[in-house]
């Protein structure tokens, strides 16, 4: 009774999961309806052969083993015996043995490994010579020597290790181990006897995982190094002849558990290895590794600063930390590839845990020069979400902010610094620009934005450098907004009930309305708070020489509109529908834009597209017809976050348009500067 | 006296509207309550009187409402002479 790879994961699933639906089903293999439906009745076939009963189903639970089924018939019966090798199995086991062997391998070879016929074993290595040739590997054939891999030695060990990493973690590595290593036996108790040896010698306990990794590592080396396939020196190694490791391979390489004479690379190979493997302890003293305990120093600092969050007992964070960190540590620094398998989950449920840990890490992105593989990113989340479970801190009930800063980079940094100083226990996630806003993955409670924007979150409008009095209201508005009270809290009828037991209610539908419209005033206040230095941005912060465009003409006044738009769409100001939503504004309108002859400003509803506060001008040589007879030289988009922070820039254009002599000379010139003048002239004009 | 001046999306050129018509009452030694709004809106405000851009205030003459459209929005004459004859 065969149970096939696919159908043998979701027997286990089955088995560890008390119930499942269907959809469940999907998501977690990855596979249809259709095929899950099929392998469910492979799986009952099999159930049934060993006496089992079959998976059962209830509409409102899911699908279930309604007994449990013994771990040896699962290992035994649904691995060993009955197993047949996959697809993905062949073409590592074919890999492998290609890369390790020291005889000649016919195809014969490959059929009878993996109980196929030669048709298939040929596909196989025909695929398998694809995928080898894109990692710069080339799988030949004569028959005289059979297939050969040729191509440079260390891309070999590269993908032995991944294979090695690949085979142990897959469902039924011992199986393929017994194929490729069968002959071995010996050997590998040997090795893994002197392995933990070492493990005794430096105080140092691997990971289970690690170990057997290792093993298998240390003995396809020796078997490479026989048949010849030997590393070239590589000079960046050299530094670690020093480390004690070295001495204890050293000592191991001596024993007859290796039949090959290792060269000092190969050693310093073995040694890396060793370094790098992830270990459960290691009491190796933190005190005389000063660069790991600088960096790691560093990145609790940064850590701490980031959060908001005081580590107790840092010593022992330091200890525990090292024993991850060590190994990471030559990982990267020699980039050896570390897969880490909870990545994705630690990504997906604690996201600001791992955006804040990536970030404390560029102490050590500095001291390697490369970036932090997100595999090893995610380790560190891990050990700090543990860290700060342990002292009973989470990051979950902070709230959240981002920093939207257009501005540049320095003024963003002076901007972000003053604000995590201002607000300890707010976590600040980023400082993004505003089309990156538009775009960010993670939820925030909070915006704080030196320019206007239109966001779900509260939004705070600040200058790009607070000073003392901005300090003091944004504290205040950032409290109210926090812990003051909202909405909810001011339930009118309530109030009203409140109001009648102490006083006679003349006019009660009218209280009612003044209550209503006193409080929307209020909370509109409380959610868009912004700063006076802020407030309201002056005709030439928004028309300036980037948003101001000059044509010659446009074909229709559609086009008129997208030209002038355009900047603003650069400057992810707004979205590509706030420009469909303008023409359509005025396809159904009528041209109503059109605020005195030759002036159109074109604009739409901010839900429709405006990221934050904008304005473009285009200047046409020659007038385009918004509608018979009425024919534009100067569009300007408006493109508002709300009804109001707009309006002083605004008033401020109709003022220099409502001087016809100044409209004159605009349309006139064909400079720029010209037309900057007069905003710059117009932008210190007061509303009175 | 409640003058109310609409627009299609209330946000842009009613508003430049409605300072130009506060200046031209101001200029005619008049006063009046003058707000803006968007069209839609517009359907359910009273006021005394609706003015706008004809393709837009065109929309709220239903024969009951006194309505006054605009040419050119940034003229102050013309919104005088318009408003001129509503105004007592």
């Amino acid at each position: 009774m065969f149970l096939d790879e696919r159908s043998a994961n979701l027997l286990k699933l089955l088995q560890q999961t008390s119930n499942i639906k269907m959809s469940e089903l999907e998501s977690k293999t990855g596979l249809t309806r259709r095929q899950l439906q099929y392998d469910i009745g492979k799986v009952n076939d099999w159930l049934h052969s060993n006496g089992y009963q079959p998976v059962d189903f209830n509409r409102n639970i899911g699908y279930f083993l309604p007994g449990e089924i013994l771990e040896e018939d699962l290992q035994v019966k649904a691995m060993k015996k009955t197993y047949v090798f996959t697809e993905a199995d062949r073409e590592k086991v074919f890999y492998l043995l290609l890369l390790l062997s020291k005889e000649s391998l016919s195809l014969y070879h490959f059929q009878h490994i993996a109980g196929v016929s030669r048709n298939t074993a040929l596909k196989d290595i025909q695929k398998l010579k694809e995928k080898a040739n894109s990692q710069q590997l080339h799988i030949q054939y004569s028959k005289l020597n059979g297939y050969l891999i040729k191509g440079d030695s260390a891309t070999k060990r590269l993908i032995i290790e991944q294979l090695i990493h690949e085979i142990l973690s897959s469902s039924n590595s011992e199986l393929i181990v017994d194929c490729i290593w069968g002959d071995y036996a010996k050997q590998i108790q040997h090795i893994q006897t002197q392995l933990e040896k070492i493990e005794h010698q430096a105080g140092i306990r691997l990971t289970d995982e690690r170990l057997q990794e290792l093993t298998y590592l240390y003995l396809s080396t020796d078997m490479l190094i026989e048949k010849k396939e030997t590393l070239h020196v590589i000079n960046s190694w050299e530094e670690l002849v020093y480390t004690p490791e070295y001495q204890l391979v050293e000592q191991m390489l001596e024993t007859d558990a290796f039949l090959a004479k290792w060269s000092q690379t190969e050693r310093l190979y073995a040694t890396l290895h060793l370094l790098s493997m992830n270990r459960v302890k290691d009491v190796s003293p933190l005190k005389e590794d000063n660069i790991i305990r600088d960096l790691l120093q560093q990145v609790v600092k940064e850590f701490e600063k980031l959060s908001c969050i005081h580590f107790q007992d840092k010593e022992l964070l330091y200890q525990q930390l090292y024993v991850h960190f060590r190994p990471a540590y030559y990982r990267m620094q020699y980039r050896i590839s570390a897969i880490n398998t909870m990545k994705e989950r630690v990504q997906r449920v604690y996201p600001e845990l791992y955006h804040i840990s990536r970030k404390s890490l560029w102490p050590v992105e500095k001291a390697i020069g490369c970036k932090i593989p997100e595999d090893e990113a995610a380790y560190f989340t891990i050990h700090f979400g543990g860290w700060l479970r342990r002292q009973g801190t989470t990051l979950d009930d902070r709230k959240r902010a981002i920093v939207v800063c257009p501005n540049g980079i320095g003024i963003s940094n002076i901007l972000v610094y003053t604000l995590r100083e201002l607000f300890p226990d707010l976590l600040f996630l980023d400082v993004l620009s505003v089309r990156d806003a538009a775009a960010y993955p993670l939820a925030y409670d909070l915006v704080f934005s030196t320019v206007h924007l239109r966001t779900k979150a509260a939004l705070f409008v600040v200058p790009p450098i607070l000073e003392m009095e901005d300090k003091q209201k944004l504290r205040q508005q950032v409290m109210m907004e926090l812990y003051g009270y909202t909405t909810q809290s001011l339930d009118i009828p309530s109030i009203l009930k409140i109001i009648s037991q102490y006083a006679t209610i003349h006019e009660p539908n009218q209280l009612e309305k003044a209550l209503q419209t006193h409080i929307y005033a209020h909370t509109q206040k409380i959610n868009k708070h912004s700063l006076e230095g802020a407030e309201k941005p002056v005709l030439e912060e928004l028309l300036t020489s980037q948003t101001i465009q000059f044509q010659s003409s446009v074909s229709d006044w559609k086009e008129g509109i997208r030209a002038a738009a355009q900047p603003l769409l650069e400057l992810g100001t707004i979205e590509e529908r706030y420009v469909d939503s303008m023409i359509q504004s005025i396809e159904e309108n009528g041209p109503y834009v059109i605020i005195t002859p030759g002036v159109a400003i074109p604009h739409s509803r901010p839900e429709h597209g405006v990221r934050s506060l904008s304005m473009s001008l285009l200047k046409l040589e020659e007038a385009v017809e918004f509608a018979p007879g009425k024919s534009v030289q100067l569009i300007i988009v408006l493109a508002a976050a709300d009804s109001e922070s707009h309006l002083r820039a605004l008033v401020q254009l109709t003022q220099l348009l409502g001087e016809e002599s100044n409209l004159q000379d605009i349309l006139e010139s064909s400079d720029k500067s010209l037309l900057l003048d007069y905003i710059q002239k117009y932008s210190k004009e007061e509303t009175s | 006296m409640k003058i109310m001046v609409v627009c299609g999306n209330g946000l842009g050129s009613s508003f430049i509207m409605e300072m130009n018509v506060k200046k031209a009452l101001t200029e005619m030694g008049k006063t009046a309550e003058v707000d803006h709004t968007d069209l839609t809106s517009a359907r359910t405000v009273q006021a005394d009187i609706y003015i706008g851009a004809a393709d837009i205030v065109g929309q709220l003459d239903d024969g009951s409402r006194t309505i006054v459209t605009l040419e050119n929005m940034m003229s102050i004459p013309e919104i005088k002479s318009k408003l001129e004859n509503h105004l007592a």
